[in-house]
């Protein structure tokens, strides 16, 4: 037999080819595609739309929020190590809390240190330098003597008189 | 509204050239347009092999429904390894049953589902008075299922077999019979004859 056939791709199966005709034949037998309503289709694509939306409003906004987080906390530790530093050369003991009164360098804030800012204030020799305005009215003066004097008979919090 | 989508779809289709793993990979990398274009490109075929399964063009609406919402969940990391079709086949043929099944629960007895499950939905069982028809209303429904893939959606054999979950063999030997009883049928015998 020697007919026009459909050929198939696999060697070997030429006994299962159609003729031309028939498949030509077969494609044009119609397809009986039922009617798809309009609204199939809208939910299949709102599905996809849904699914396949680029996820950008959270994940988005959380990256640039984290962006202007990490902004703000680089500005503020700026900041505050700058005032750090302005305070240290303020302050020529910037480790402890009283070292501003501590007026002798001895270590510890007590009456001495009082003593020594009157003596200092008393004599008048040079200039009181600024970090011994204990009470930040803009002047070193006896109300700074006061000021340490209070703190040095000061009793720690919870103690007994 | 959904029309005039529809329709814009449809353009976008003609002129969207991408194969179907290009459309895929598409998809994976979030492309809604894509997909939207691999719909339409499949849409029709799967409503008719799902109407050739259930008889029934409410339920070929709802296996098409759910069939696409199927293969949407496999995205992201879609990788399709075989042709689409014999992707898809398995899933109308799957889903079509459960449709049917659900459609004539209270209609039909056991023994019937049954065979509902193992033989495809006659697809010209409709009077016809086309030779051809009728002589395809007349193959058992998983001869004719074979022929069809085979020489009017040009799926090879072994995407036949895979797609229907057949050995190779099993598909030679139905495509073999169909040929066979076309071959002797008068009504289609005729294109056999050079």
């Amino acid at each position: 037999m020697n007919w026009n056939m459909h050929q198939p791709e696999h060697n070997g199966e030429e006994e299962l080819a159609a003729p031309e005709k028939l498949v030509a034949a077969l494609k044009r037998v119609p397809s009986r595609v039922p009617f798809i309503p309009p609204a199939v289709d809208g939910t299949v694509l709102r599905a996809a739309r849904r699914q396949l939306a680029p996820r950008t409003s959270p994940t988005l906004f959380g990256f640039k929020l984290m962006r202007w987080a990490a902004g703000a906390a680089v500005v503020c530790g700026v900041a505050i190590v700058l005032v750090q530093m302005q305070r240290s050369s303020l302050n020529p003991f910037p480790g402890g809390a009283f070292a501003r009164e501590d007026v002798n360098h001895d270590g510890r804030v007590d009456i001495l240190d009082a003593f020594a800012l009157a003596r200092q204030l008393k004599t008048g020799r040079g200039a009181a330098p600024p970090w011994l305005d204990v009470n930040g009215d803009g002047v070193v003066d006896e109300r700074d003597v006061t000021a340490i004097a209070a703190h040095a008979v000061q009793l720690p919090k919870g103690g007994r008189s | 509204m959904v029309l005039a989508e529809e329709a814009r779809v449809e353009t976008q289709d003609k002129l969207d050239a991408r194969s179907d793993l290009e459309l895929i990979a598409a998809i994976n990398a979030g492309e809604c347009a894509a997909f939207e274009v691999l719909y339409f490109r499949y849409r029709d075929w799967v409503a008719g092999l799902a109407y050739r399964f259930t008889d029934d063009e409410y339920a070929a609406q709802d296996v098409l429904q759910e069939t696409f919402l199927y293969v949407l969940r496999k995205f992201p990391g879609f990788r399709l390894t075989a042709n689409f079709k014999t992707f898809l086949y398995p899933a109308v043929r799957n889903l079509s049953i459960a449709a049917r099944r659900k459609a004539e629960r209270y209609q039909a007895g056991a023994a019937e589902q049954r065979q509902l499950e193992q033989t495809p939905a006659p697809e010209y069982s409709r009077p016809s008075t086309h030779e051809l028809e009728a002589a395809l209303a007349g193959l058992p429904g998983e001869q004719r299922e074979v022929l069809v893939l085979r020489f009017v959606d040009a799926l090879s054999l072994a995407e036949i077999a895979e797609a229907m979950g057949i050995p190779l063999g099993t598909v030679k030997s139905r495509l073999h019979n169909a040929l066979e009883t076309l071959r002797q049928d008068d009504r289609t015998k005729e294109f056999f004859q050079q």
